[in-house]
């Protein structure tokens, strides 16, 4: 069976100005079972955002190879894309479009059959409850609107794996709280999510494996429990410090 | 200023007439009397003239004319106020009235001597306008049709080019739209013609408000002459113009989207797309004054070549080695334009937001230094 995510000896190196040659990822390897959560658990600036690039094709991998559902994301990024719904870490919305016109603009560019648009975009409107604004421009809706579109927009042509970056970042409690809701949802309807955070609390509660990610370089991958046996710490916020006081 | 001094035209001269000679009483009656002039006694007429309560001042100073005094002449000064329109105006109108009096001074004098008026005008000059209604209306929309059009181009693509770029990653869009499942140049391509369609469109919209507003704009300064004028364009025109115009919005959109792609907000964006704007100012200004001639060797220079062929083409004339010179010009100039566009847009770095460089940086640093250098 295909894995949804194989990454292999994953490197980025980025030219910088002022610092010269800056190694964000080295050499990274994980792979992404079907149906299942996995957490890139890492501070500000250790590599997660740019891992999650290259997965989503935005950035050329320096070194090394990703593929995605057996597509290689360099040899093959628009089929690496059609499999893939990406949402970064600001809601990247246009504030004059309408919630509807978002979803059906991306559903209908992300390869949709257009016969099916209408249905899918009432489907996620209604799923998300953004039924009250639909028609209200974007840059009128509050912070936990504008979250609830995107993430409609990332699902709008129903990828089968959803890359998640920082989505809680910026949000009140509540609204993080039914961000974490929804992809737990998403779980539950067998989509694979690949969820990039830096808060202990909701990897601990998404996650069903969890990647530690320090300075470019992949400290522990395990589920929960393995990173407990491995370490002898409870708390995932233990677990962490524990790796990268590690690593100094 | 033709427009300030039609609004000027319309205002009566506020004169002041001091000491005028006391033989020549029918001086005050010619000057007062014309309808163009009031005369008015404010206290302070000088201090009046520098606020602009007063437009000129006419007097008679004593001192005598070559350093003598020839019996029956005076001396007269109009003073008036150079920086302010409606002096001038007053100034003109003054000369106008002291010339005639001049004139019909020389010609009771002519007569007490006996000799009759055709001693002082020996011939006559007239002149005669051959133009047509139609070809005095060309004349108009020559000055002011390419200048129009190559300035609304330019300005209809700045909003779109840097919304279309540097608006892109301000919201984080462009991002999301990298993920799009479609070949980037898709994307590259689709943003361009976005660009290349508003500016072809405010070109396209702002030439048919120019001819058909061009009646109404200028009718209170042609006054009754207004039927003298047809703003109309020949049939003809129509196609050499709207090739003008499409190819100036196609090089135009893509240049101008180099430059705006370096910003991370839009108002960064402005302000990098700005040198591009005057880049394309500058030389429609200069290449639409009216003693250029459009020759093979300006149908080489883009931008001006389009103003160039566009004057040609609204005053109905057809150079057609110098029309296809500007087309090759301008399809050569789109195409590298463009390429060079296409080029910068795919990068990652300016996808990402990740390159904190200048354009000249970029162009020297990334994309002509060989890639076994780049990591």
């Amino acid at each position: 069976m295909i894995s949804p995510v194989e990454v292999v000896g994953l490197t980025k190196t980025f030219e910088d100005e002022a610092r010269g040659l800056v190694e964000a990822v080295r050499g990274i390897d994980f792979e992404c079972r079907a149906g299942e959560v996995f957490g890139l658990l890492g501070a500000n600036g250790a590599g997660k955002t740019t891992t999650l690039r290259m997965l989503a094709t935005v950035l050329r991998p320096t070194a090394g190879s990703v593929r995605v559902l057996g597509h290689d994301a360099v040899a093959e990024p628009t089929e690496v894309r059609r499999n893939l719904g990406f949402h970064s870490a600001s809601t990247a919305l246009y504030p004059r479009l309408t919630p509807r016109e978002t979803i059906e603009l991306f559903a209908r560019i992300g390869g949709y059959p257009p016969k099916g648009v209408k249905a899918r975009v009432d489907a996620l409107v209604e799923r998300f409850g953004i039924g009250s604004y639909q028609d209200v421009r974007v840059e009128r809706l509050s912070s936990g609107m504008k979250q609830k579109v995107s993430v409609a927009r990332t699902l709008a042509h129903d990828p089968p794996l959803l890359v998640f970056d920082e989505p809680t970042v910026g949000l009140d409690v509540l609204n993080a709280l039914e961000m974490v809701e929804i992809v737990q949802e998403l779980r539950a309807e067998g989509k694979t999510v690949i969820y990039s955070t830096h808060i202990m609390s909701e990897a601990e509660k998404l996650c069903d494996r969890i990647a530690i990610l320090h300075r470019g370089l992949i400290l522990a991958c395990d589920t929960l429990e393995g990173l407990r046996r491995a370490t002898g710490a409870h708390y995932l916020e233990d677990i962490f410090v524990h790796h990268v006081r590690g690593v100094g | 200023m033709a427009f300030v001094r039609g609004q000027t035209d319309d205002l009566a001269s506020r004169v002041v007439l001091r000491d005028p000679p006391a033989d020549h009483t029918s001086l005050r009656s010619l000057v007062g009397g014309d309808p163009r002039i009031t005369l008015v006694e404010p206290a302070l007429p000088e201090d009046a003239l520098s606020t602009g309560a007063l437009d000129a001042l006419l007097e008679f100073p004593p001192e005598p004319i070559g350093g003598r005094k020839l019996p029956g002449s005076f001396r007269a000064r109009i003073v008036f106020d150079g920086s302010k329109d409606r002096s001038a105006v007053a100034r003109d109108r003054l000369a106008e009235i002291l010339g005639r009096y001049r004139v019909r001074q020389i010609e009771s004098r002519l007569l007490s001597l006996g000799l009759d008026r055709g001693t002082l005008r020996p011939y006559e000059v007239e002149t005669v306008n051959a133009s047509s209604p139609r070809e005095m209306g060309r004349f108009f929309l020559r000055l002011w049709v390419p200048l129009m059009v190559v300035m609304m181009v330019a300005l209809g693509t700045l909003y779109p080019a840097v919304d279309a770029t540097a608006g892109e990653r301000e919201r984080s869009t462009w991002e999301t739209l990298a993920t799009l499942p479609t070949d980037r140049i898709n994307l590259v391509l689709a943003k361009y013609l976005y660009v290349a369609t508003f500016s072809g469109a405010a070109g396209l919209l702002n030439l048919g408000a120019v001819v058909l507003s061009m009646g109404s704009v200028l009718a209170p300064l042609l006054r009754g002459r207004a039927a003298d004028f047809s703003f109309a364009l020949s049939p003809a025109a129509v196609p050499v113009i709207v090739a003008g115009i499409v190819l100036l919005a196609l090089f135009v959109s893509a240049g101008m989207m180099i430059p705006a792609a370096f910003a991370r907000t839009f108002k960064e964006g402005q302000a990098l797309a700005t040198p591009f704007l005057m880049a394309i100012f500058i030389p429609a200004q200069m290449f639409n004054i009216p003693s250029i001639e459009f020759t093979s060797a300006l149908a080489c220079v883009p931008v001006g070549n389009v103003v160039l062929m566009l004057r040609d083409a609204v005053g109905d004339t057809y150079r057609w080695p110098q029309i296809a010179i500007t087309l090759a010009v301008e399809c050569a100039c789109v195409a590298a334009a463009l390429g060079l566009a296409a080029r910068i847009l795919r990068r990652e770095e300016l996808v990402s937001g990740a390159y904190q460089g200048r354009f000249g940086a970029f162009l020297r640093q990334r994309l002509f230094r060989p890639s076994k250098d780049r990591p």
